[in-house]
């Protein structure tokens, strides 16, 4: 009988035998963990959100002892627990332009840390009276440099361009802004920015607003900015 | 007098009357289309040629406009010149010297190096430097005077930019009077009309865009006018700024309107 000791994924405790077991779990149920070497590398995190993806409204990228996504992998012996679902590929999947996209979607395309600060974040700034809504989260690096091709960006890769080594969002980034007002002076005026600002730094956010040489206010993101470098290797690009 | 020979007469005059090109003998360690390896092989080189710098071809009116040059050493006189690749083909076999007229207005011809001294300090690993957030530019403005675009680097770890910076300054004749107008000035474009300049810089992010904003400045004493926020392409005549205000609402898209500020002179 399959057991797991501790929490496997992102953020988890990741005992090598463990991870072999979800690796092995993951492939009997079709995904690709790649080899199954009780090491949570990023192909076994993608196959465990895609797995998420078809039956959590917010995946975390972690497994837990009895948690949901344990008992999905191994009720009635495991690849009977999940439905075939096809997982389109990623330029599918998330093509388009991505700020057009659900508030459910935009949160899916999170990594985990900021996918877990930002709901609370929202219910922040409403309970203040504001209208927040996330207006980015990820972008793919093809708009990233079309927006620099036609002057409207000064980036190339910035942590709104995060992705897992197949493709997958995984930003670091979410762009939020009131739906009354987007970026217009009375943002500014009615306090939003501001509010803003605290309330992503009280959760541990940066706030793109404290940037003095270029201040970015509808910004936050989970990594500070000397770790660019290090989330565009990641994200294989 | 037939019209062949009127014309004839008239460009040997102009020829005659025309200052003759300045040539100078450049000695050359490498040559590429980007700037990074020129780069590298001036740093390889400092110890024995501390002046040695990477020029652009299009500082050369006879040169490849798409070459960048790592020169070790820049003379007036061809043996000299040839001297100096001697001793230079003890460390790079391949080094040669070339002629360079250098182009009226460049550059080269007014003493601004097209790398700053900290650009060599850029890290390895930097995600958003291009060779176009390197290189210094000057350009030539119609009311005599000059503007020198220093791209610069700062060192800060977390600065979003990667320590990015545009500087843009004014002189004369000589770049040894400079007057800085603005300290960072990101797509900068400008205008400069009827004894005022025009400097528009990105100033913050907005939605899928950005918000600019544009400082006048007096020609005569440099001194700042006006300021206008969140607007693009300055345009200046009969002392009045026009400008494209931005506007970026709640779908993030950019709405641009004409605005119209008159420019009083404080002199």
């Amino acid at each position: 009988m399959n057991t797991i000791s501790k929490s496997v994924g992102q953020g988890a405790t990741n005992i090598p035998q463990d991870v072999v077991t979800i690796q092995q779990l993951l492939k009997n149920a079709g995904f690709d963990p790649g080899t199954a070497d009780g090491k949570c590398g990023p192909k076994t995190l993608t196959a465990i959100l895609q797995c998420q993806r078809q039956f959590l409204p917010k995946p975390d990228g972690r497994i837990d002892p009895n948690g949901a996504t344990w008992k999905r992998l191994t009720h009635a012996g495991s690849a009977a627990a999940l439905p075939k679902i096809k997982t389109p590929s990623p330029a599918l999947q998330w093509g388009g332009d991505s700020s057009q996209w659900s508030q459910d979607k935009k949160l899916s395309t999170m990594e985990p840390t900021l996918r877990s600060k930002v709901p609370g974040l929202l219910d922040t700034l409403t309970k203040q009276g504001f209208q927040p809504k996330i207006f980015y989260a990820w972008r793919s690096v093809a708009v990233q440099q079309r927006l620099v091709a036609e002057g409207k960006s000064t980036v190339h890769f910035s942590f709104h361009n995060a992705q897992l080594p197949d493709g997958t969002p995984y930003a670091y980034a979410a762009d939020i802004i009131d739906h009354r007002w987007g970026w217009e002076k009375a943002a500014k005026e009615n306090g939003f920015w501001v509010a803003l600002g605290k309330a992503a730094k009280d959760v541990g956010l940066y706030w793109g607003g404290d940037w003095k040489s270029f201040p970015d206010e509808a910004h936050v993101q989970s990594l500070p900015n000397h770790d660019l470098a290090k989330v565009k290797k990641e994200s294989g690009l | 007098m037939p019209a062949c020979l009127a014309w004839a007469t008239l460009l040997i005059s102009y020829l005659l009357a025309a200052p003759s090109p300045t040539v100078k003998w450049l000695v050359i360690a490498a040559s590429s289309p980007q700037i990074t390896p020129a780069l590298d092989t001036i740093r390889t080189l400092t110890a024995s040629w501390p002046e040695a710098a990477v020029i652009a071809g299009k500082d050369c009116s006879n040169l490849s406009p798409d070459l960048y040059l790592a020169v070790v050493s820049l003379q007036t006189d061809r043996a000299a010149a040839q001297s100096e690749a001697t001793r230079l083909k003890t460390q790079i076999p391949d080094a040669y010297v070339r002629a360079c007229t250098v182009r009226p207005e460049s550059r080269l011809q007014l003493g601004i190096p097209l790398l700053d001294a900290s650009i060599g300090k850029v890290p390895g690993d930097a995600v958003n430097w291009t060779d176009a957030d390197r290189i210094s530019q000057v350009i030539s403005l119609p009311e005599e005077g000059h503007l020198w675009i220093r791209r610069q680097y700062v060192s800060d770890a977390e600065d979003p930019n990667e320590g990015r910076r545009t500087a843009v300054l004014f002189f004369d004749h000589s770049v040894s009077e400079t007057h800085q107008l603005e300290s960072d000035c990101p797509n900068f474009s400008y205008s400069a009309q009827a004894g005022f300049i025009a400097i528009s810089c990105a100033r913050a992010v907005a939605g899928d865009d950005l918000f600019h904003t544009i400082d006048v400045f007096e020609r005569s004493g440099l001194g700042k006018i006006a300021s206008v926020e969140r607007c693009r392409k300055p345009q200046i005549s009969d002392k009045t700024l026009s400008c494209e205000e931005e506007q970026v609402g709640p779908d993030g898209k950019l709405r641009l309107t004409t605005k119209q500020v008159p420019l009083q002179s404080k002199l």
